[in-house]
C-alpha cells in the first residue's frame, strides 16, 4: 500500500510537475569533459545565455560511458532533455527523433569559413543537418622526447615518420627499455582510434566507397603483418588495455609512446609539470597509401519532443559563436578541436609547442566506416571492436587469413541488419 | 473452493478478500516484470534500432546471431563463468559454513565480516579489483614478485590474456558471493537438531561420516534452492565484466548481458540484444522450475 502510494505520487508529479518546469526551462545533457574547467566553462555561458533570454537553464553532466544509454532511454521514452550531446554517428541514428537544424548549420558555416569535411559526414543525412557538430579530439602520436632523443631520433624527424621509420625507433626503444603502445582490445575506443588509420594508411579499409565489405584484402594483410611486428616493441598488456591504460602507462613514467589526444598532456602540465616538458604530439605515421588520422566527436542535437526547440537552437547557435567556442579551446587547453574552418586559427595550438601537430591536422581526417557512406553500419562496427578484435586475434597466433575472415564475416553481419 | 453438489467453483468471502489483496503485488509484478518481458519478445523477434520503426522480422535475429562466432564464443563463456563461479561458491561457502559453525568466540563479529563483499556496492568493489589486477600497479603480483613466487617484471597478465581474465572475473564473482552461500548455508547447519548428529556419533561415526551421512542429507534441499539461485545471478552478470574487462581480451570473456549491452545500448540495435539477451531465458526458466519444485517437495516433507 505504502508503495502504491509512493508510486501515485512520482506518476503525478511526473505528469504534472515536469511540464510545468520545462515549459521555461532549458535543460542539456553533456558529456562530462575529460578535462573539467570545460564543464565550469560551459555552465558560465549557459548561464550568460539564459539571463540575456531571461530564462532558466541546466546542464547535466554525465559520463562518457553513460551517454549512451541516456541517449537511448530519452529516444524511445520520448522523454529528457531539450538539447543533449550526441558521440560520432548518433546524429545519423537518431535522425528519426532529431529536429533539423539546417539554418543554423548554414549559417555557421557560412559565417566561419565552412565546416570541414568529417562535419558533413557526422550530421548531414537525407539533405538535412540532423545535429550541429560541435567539437572533436583527434589521435595523434603521443610520445616523450628524452627517450626518443636517446636512442637518436629527432623531433623533426618523427613529425615525418612513415610506419617503417617508427618499427625501427620502437625496436630501438624496446632494447633501451621503453616500451610504448596503443590497446588492442575489445571496450577501448583509443584502439580503434589508432587501427583504423593504420588500416587506411595500408590502403586497406572496412568497406568501399559502396558500403561493400573489404576488409578480407591483400591490403589488410599488410597492415595486420606490421601490427605483428610492432606489436614485439609494445608490452603485451595492450591486449587488456582500457582506456585509461595508456594514460596511467604514460603518466607513471614507463612509456615512451602511445596513440592519444592531449589528455595525458593535460594531466601531465597539471600533476607532473616535469613530465610535461618531454611530452610531444606528433603527425601518424605514414603509411604507403597516405597519412590519416581518426577523430572522436561531439555533436549538439534537438530531440523532436522538445518543447523549447526555438530557445534550445537559438542556446546552440549562442554556443558556437566565436566568443564562446574560443574560450572552451582555452579552457580545455586545446583539447577541443574545431568543425568550423575558421577556428583553426585559433593561437594556442600555435603557443603550445607541444600541440603543434595536434591542430592544424595535417594528416587527412576520416570516420571510421570511411570511405563507405556514414551511417549506423559503421557505428556498429566501430562500437563492436571489429577491427581491434581482429588485430588482437592476429598477434596472439591465429593466422592473419583466419583473422580477416573473421572480421569480414563480422562487419557482413553487422552492415546486412 | 469447489461446491460438492453441483460441480461449481463458488468464491468465498474469504478468498475474494485473498484475492483483492493480491491485486497489487499483481499490478506490480505485470508492469514491471510481464510488460519488459512481452516487449523483449517482441523486439527480439523485429529489426527495431534506437529511435526508429521497425518490421517484424520471425527469428531472424535468433538465426543471425547463432552464425556470429562472436556470441557463440559468448554463450561458451557465460557456461564456463557460470559452472566454475557457482561450484566454486558453493564448495568454499560450504567449508566456511562449516568453520563459521565451530566458531564460537566473536560469533557476530566475525559474520559480520564476512558479509562485507556481498553488502559493498559490487561497482565499487570491482574498480577495486581492477587496481589490484592493474599490469602496472597490481598489488597481487607485486606481492607474489616480493614473495619470489613471481620473476620481476614477469607479473601475471590478469586482464590482458584469456585465460587469466576469465580467471579474474571468476575470482571476483566468488569473491563476492561467498558470503551469501556461507550464511545461508550456515543457517542451514544451525537448524539440523544437535541429536542427530549426536546419535550418529554414539553409533560410532567420525566427522566426515556425520557429514555425509546427516548433515550433507538434510541441508541438501536448501544447498539446491540456493545453488539454483546463483545459477540464476550468476549467468545474467553483467557489472564484474562490464568493470573488469568489458568482454575483452578478444571477446574471451563476454556474457549474454554484456554482448547485449555492446551490441543494444552502445550499438543502437536493441533488437539483436533483446535476442541475445533472451537467449539467458532457458536458463533461468529452467532453474526457476527446479527450485520451485525444491520448494514444493520440501513443503511436503514438512
Amino acid at each position: 500500500m505504502v508503495i502504491f502510494f509512493l508510486l501515485s505520487i512520482a506518476v503525478v508529479f511526473y505528469f504534472f510537475g515536469s511540464s510545468a518546469i520545462a515549459a521555461e526551462k532549458i535543460t542539456l545533457l553533456i558529456w562530462s569533459h575529460f578535462v573539467p574547467a570545460f564543464n565550469e566553462e560551459l555552465e558560465k555561458q549557459v548561464a550568460a545565455w539564459a539571463k540575456t533570454k531571461g530564462v532558466e537553464a541546466r546542464v547535466d553532466f554525465i559520463s562518457y560511458k553513460e551517454l549512451p544509454t541516456k541517449l537511448v532511454a530519452e529516444a524511445e521514452s520520448k522523454s529528457g532533455h531539450d538539447i543533449i550531446n550526441l558521440r560520432h554517428m548518433d546524429p545519423i541514428l537518431f535522425k528519426e527523433s532529431l529536429v533539423d537544424l539546417d539554418t543554423l548549420a548554414k549559417n555557421l558555416g557560412s559565417k566561419y569559413g565552412g565546416w570541414i569535411e568529417i562535419a558533413e559526414q557526422l550530421a548531414f543525412k537525407d539533405n538535412h543537418w540532423k545535429a550541429i557538430p560541435w567539437f572533436h579530439w583527434s589521435m595523434p602520436l603521443m610520445y616523450r622526447m628524452d627517450y626518443f632523443r636517446a636512442v637518436g631520433e629527432t623531433r623533426e624527424k618523427i613529425h615525418k615518420y612513415t610506419w617503417d621509420d617508427f618499427l625501427k625507433a620502437a625496436e630501438k626503444l624496446h632494447k633501451a627499455g621503453h616500451l610504448g603502445g596503443f590497446a588492442i582490445n575489445t571496450g577501448a575506443y583509443d584502439a580503434n582510434d589508432s587501427l583504423y588509420p593504420l588500416l587506411w594508411s595500408f590502403g586497406a579499409s572496412t568497406v568501399d566507397k559502396n558500403g561493400n565489405v573489404v576488409i578480407n584484402s591483400p591490403e589488410t594483410a599488410k597492415a595486420i603483418e606490421y601490427v605483428k611486428a610492432l606489436f614485439k616493441f609494445m608490452p603485451k598488456d595492450v591486449l587488456g588495455w582500457d582506456d585509461a591504460s595508456n594514460n596511467r602507462y604514460m603518466l607513471s613514467g614507463v612509456g615512451s609512446w602511445t596513440i592519444n589526444a592531449p589528455s595525458i598532456y593535460a594531466s601531465a602540465l597539471k600533476d607532473f609539470p616535469d613530465l610535461a616538458r618531454e611530452f610531444d604530439h606528433a603527425p601518424i605515421p605514414a603509411g604507403p597509401k597516405g597519412r590519416f588520422r581518426h577523430s572522436s566527436t561531439l555533436s549538439l542535437g534537438v530531440w523532436k519532443f522538445s518543447k523549447n526547440q526555438e530557445l534550445a537552437i537559438d542556446l546552440i547557435g549562442s554556443l558556437m559563436e566565436k566568443k564562446n567556442f574560443y574560450s572552451t579551446i582555452f579552457a580545455t587547453n586545446g583539447y577541443n578541436q574545431p568543425f568550423l574552418k575558421e577556428y583553426r586559427q585559433h593561437p594556442i595550438w600555435r603557443q603550445m609547442i607541444p600541440l603543434n601537430a595536434y591542430e592544424p591536422i595535417i594528416e587527412e581526417l576520416r570516420l571510421s566506416g570511411w570511405p563507405g557512406p556514414s551511417g549506423p553500419e559503421a557505428q556498429k562496427v566501430f562500437t563492436m571492436f571489429v577491427v581491434p578484435v581482429m588485430f588482437a586475434k592476429a598477434v596472439t597466433g591465429t593466422p592473419t587469413k583466419e583473422a580477416m575472415e573473421w572480421a569480414e564475416k563480422e562487419i557482413k553481419r553487422l552492415y546486412g541488419k | 473452493m469447489e461446491n460438492e453438489a453441483t460441480g461449481v467453483a463458488v468464491i468465498t468471502k474469504e478468498e475474494r478478500t485473498a484475492y483483492v489483496m493480491i491485486l497489487p503485488a499483481l499490478a506490480i509484478l505485470i508492469i514491471l516484470v510481464g510488460y519488459p518481458l512481452f516487449r523483449s519478445f517482441w523486439l527480439s523477434m523485429s529489426n527495431i534500432q534506437v529511435g526508429q520503426k521497425g518490421d517484424f522480422v520471425g527469428f531472424r535475429n535468433f538465426i543471425m546471431l547463432t552464425q556470429s562466432e562472436t556470441f557463440r564464443k559468448t554463450l561458451v563463456n557465460s557456461l564456463i563463468y557460470m559452472f566454475t563461479a557457482v561450484s566454486g561458491k558453493l564448495t568454499l561457502g560450504l567449508v566456511l559454513a562449516l568453520i563459521l559453525e565451530k566458531v564460537t568466540r566473536g560469533r557476530k563479529i566475525f559474520r559480520g565480516i564476512i558479509l562485507l563483499p556481498w553488502v559493498v556496492p559490487i561497482c565499487l568493489s570491482t574498480l577495486a579489483w581492477l587496481w589490484m589486477f592493474d599490469p602496472l600497479y597490481s598489488v597481487i603480483n607485486w606481492t607474489l614478485m616480493k614473495l619470489d613466487i613471481l620473476h620481476q617484471g614477469q607479473g601475471i597478465p590478469w586482464l590482458s590474456e584469456p585465460f587469466w581474465a576469465r580467471t579474474a572475473i571468476i575470482i571476483v564473482n566468488i569473491w563476492r558471493g561467498l558470503p551469501f552461500f556461507a550464511i545461508i548455508l550456515l543457517a542451514g547447519l544451525l537448524s539440523i537438531p544437535k541429536d542427530f548428529t549426536e546419535a550418529a556419533k554414539v553409533d560410532g561415526a567420525g566427522p566426515i561420516g556425520v557429514f555425509w551421512h546427516v548433515t550433507l542429507p538434510l541441508i541438501f534441499p536448501l544447498l539446491g534452492i540456493v545453488v539454483l539461485y546463483s545459477i540464476i545471478m550468476t549467468i545474467a552478470d553483467f557489472d564484474i565484466v562490464y568493470v573488469l574487462t568489458r568482454g575483452g581480451p578478444i571477446n574471451t570473456t563476454h556474457l549474454f548481458a554484456t554482448l547485449a549491452f555492446q551490441e543494444g545500448i552502445a550499438s543502437g540495435d536493441i533488437s539483436g540484444a533483446a535476442a541475445i539477451s533472451l537467449f539467458i531465458f532457458p536458463f533461468l526458466g529452467a532453474s526457476a522450475y527446479l527450485q520451485l519444485r525444491i520448494m514444493r517437495r520440501r513443503m511436503e516433507v514438512l
